[in-house]
């Protein structure tokens, strides 16, 4: 490591020099001048031209679990969306509620939340969306609360597994845990904070919704059958979904990691779908599920790891931790609740996966204050649960917020910043005070 | 360049033009009485405002949301609407309900505009890609339009 700080340009400090381009980087992301992934790649490479890191050291610094889980995940996605499963779920469960209104509006939150545990939060939005666009029309009832209510199911739903919120994604892949561990120990508080959720909507917008009989009916003549596109496809993705489940469940008896199960599904789930045809048609078909693959998140992610591997080999990591622990004087339990509040507020103001992307190592570092990787444990779920739920606090805290912003102003219907922020922001900060209490409860 | 490479050659006048003031009912029975697929909007001074296609008419009469087609996430079309049981009574209420709208609030402004100097060749590349009538401006003013049936009648020598 000293060998490397001996090279850096001009003779710089290279604990301040890192500092600086990690700096300038993350405030060029929240500035949203320049796209996330452009300004991620510039840092990283800025890191490696100014010698703080050697070309090896960088790719070594790249998470290739994280990346892989991602692009699996978002290529069995990409397939299992064509086939309109999403659609039938949602049209299916407005019909369980008879299609009155307050009915569909807790219904819907939770669909969002169950799909969105098991699917990026941006792509839960963007197949649901549309369908509640469509019965809310039918209804002629105002899409805003419904939306509203998405927005929170879906960054709620991901925070109760490893593979439903990228923050998630990041520490499970880093920090080496399994998908169960995120199941037991989150989805027990993000139940609760759903039903939360569910009861706020209707207090504050579903009790004084109503649509008349003959809409209503209308919403009930709506075929959910007529949704799905393709049943074989249904079939096979129904398969290759249920498959990687039990293999991330199983994943330490079988020994995988999590990156090799969701690339492992990916490609089987892509030979199911393409044996047999012609190779031109293959070629076509598996270039349109690439082509779907959300390379400006997997770009970002890449110039991300290198960035936050300049500043931990430059020292900035292990500095900061060992303030944040002299700050919080070593106490366990201080340290856990303030990475929760600190993360919530945060992520609700800006991107959070840089912020978790740096908490990581900075966590870890701390180790050996609280004895071991093992006694971590706790402070995982604190930075999981508030990075994730933080991001509800207002319409830029999380890349789902601002998804279903711009399709409803598309759509004509006004998404404003301070409108959604004065519900959202106290609404958030509930949720992470029920978080404060199970953990204190469960862990400190 | 040779006056019958340009659009000039092969510009005519449209069959009718709104007016910004008129009702989207009005564009729609005019579009389908002089069954063309879209109809050039101008005011009174001879501006040129945009196009009324036939498509925007459609689109009134459908859920909203089908016809924003969003391609920064294809993700959100949706796939099926098959199972939208409307029938045409819903589709007619639809349209009854902008049926007053001026059709300046309908307007689609992204047709690609040509001038009288535009080569022939860019106007058949427009038609070639489903476009079906394109206007013709210069300076701001509504020339004449160029449209496929034209075109394709001075291409095929039809009388």
């Amino acid at each position: 490591m000293h060998a490397a700080h001996s090279s850096v340009i001009f003779g710089l400090n290279p604990l301040w020099l890192a500092t600086v381009v990690m700096i300038v980087t993350y405030g060029v992301i929240i500035s949203e001048r320049l796209n996330r992934s452009i300004i991620a790649l510039l840092g990283a490479m800025l890191m490696i031209m100014f010698g703080l890191l050697t070309q090896e050291q960088a790719v070594a610094g790249i998470d290739f679990n994280t990346i892989g889980l991602l692009v699996g995940m978002m290529i069995i996605v990409s397939i299992t969306r064509k086939c309109g499963v999403f659609e039938y779920l949602a049209i299916w469960s407005a019909k369980l509620v008879k299609a009155n209104p307050a009915g569909i509006l807790a219904m819907l939150a939770v669909v969002t939340a169950v799909a969105s545990a098991f699917l990026d939060n941006v792509t839960t939005v963007l197949l649901v969306v549309p369908v509640t666009l469509v019965i809310t029309e039918a209804l002629k009832v105002n899409p805003y609360p419904f939306l509203f209510s998405q927005i929170f199911a879906s960054n709620i739903g991901g925070t109760a597994t490893l593979i439903g919120d990228p923050p998630n994604i990041l520490i499970g892949g880093q920090v080496g845990l399994t998908f169960n561990d995120f199941v037991i120990n989150l989805a027990p508080v993000i139940v609760v904070v759903l039903i939360v959720h569910v009861i706020s909507m209707h207090l504050i917008w579903g009790r004084t919704m109503t649509a008349a009989a003959e809409v209503r009916a209308r919403v009930m003549e709506f075929d959910e059958k007529k949704a799905i596109t393709d049943p074989r496809l249904l079939k096979l993705s129904a398969f290759v979904l249920a498959l990687v489940m039990v293999a991330f469940v199983l994943a330490r008896q079988l020994g995988l990691d999590s990156g090799t199960i969701g690339i492992g599904g990916a490609a089987l789930l892509l030979m199911l779908d393409n044996v047999g045809r012609s190779a031109e048609h293959q070629s076509e078909n598996v270039l349109k599920v690439y082509n779907e693959v959300e390379w400006i998140t997997i770009f970002f992610f890449v110039g991300l790891f290198i960035v936050i591997a300049g500043v931990e080999h430059a020292g900035l990591l292990q500095l900061l931790a060992d303030n944040l622990l002299a700050a919080t004087g070593g106490d366990f339990r201080t340290t856990g609740i303030s990475i929760l509040w600190a993360s919530a507020v945060l992520s609700a103001i800006v991107d959070n996966i840089p912020f978790v992307a740096t908490m990581i190592p900075l966590i870890k570092s701390m180790a050996p204050a609280f004895g071991g990787p093992d006694g971590l444990m706790p402070l995982w779920w604190c930075l999981s649960l508030g990075a994730c739920l933080g991001g509800n606090g207002t319409l830029i805290g999380a890349s789902a917020n601002l998804t279903v912003a711009g399709i409803a102003e598309r759509n004509g219907i006004p998404f404003r910043f301070m409108t959604y922020t004065k519900i959202a922001f106290p609404l958030m900060l509930i949720h992470v005070a029920i978080s404060h209490v199970y953990l204190m409860w469960r862990f400190f | 360049m040779n006056d019958d490479a340009l659009c000039r050659s092969i510009m005519s006048a449209p069959a009718a033009v709104l007016k910004p003031d008129d009702t989207v009912r009005f564009a729609l029975e005019t579009m389908v009485r002089s069954r063309v697929p879209a109809l050039p909007v101008v005011e009174s001074d001879g501006r040129y405002l945009g196009m009324l296609p036939r498509s925007r008419l459609i689109a009134l009469a459908m859920p909203r949301v089908l016809s924003h087609e969003d391609e920064s996430h294809p993700l959100s079309h949706l796939l099926q609407v098959g199972f939208i049981q409307d029938t045409l009574v819903d589709l007619q209420g639809r349209l009854d309900a902008v049926a007053n709208d001026p059709v300046s609030a309908h307007l689609d402004t992204e047709v690609p505009v040509l001038e009288a100097e535009t080569p022939l060749m860019n106007a058949m590349l427009f038609l070639y890609r489903q476009r079906n009538i394109l206007p013709v401006v210069e300076n701001g003013r509504l020339l004449g339009i160029v449209s496929v049936w034209d075109v394709l009648a001075r291409i095929g020598r039809v009388k």
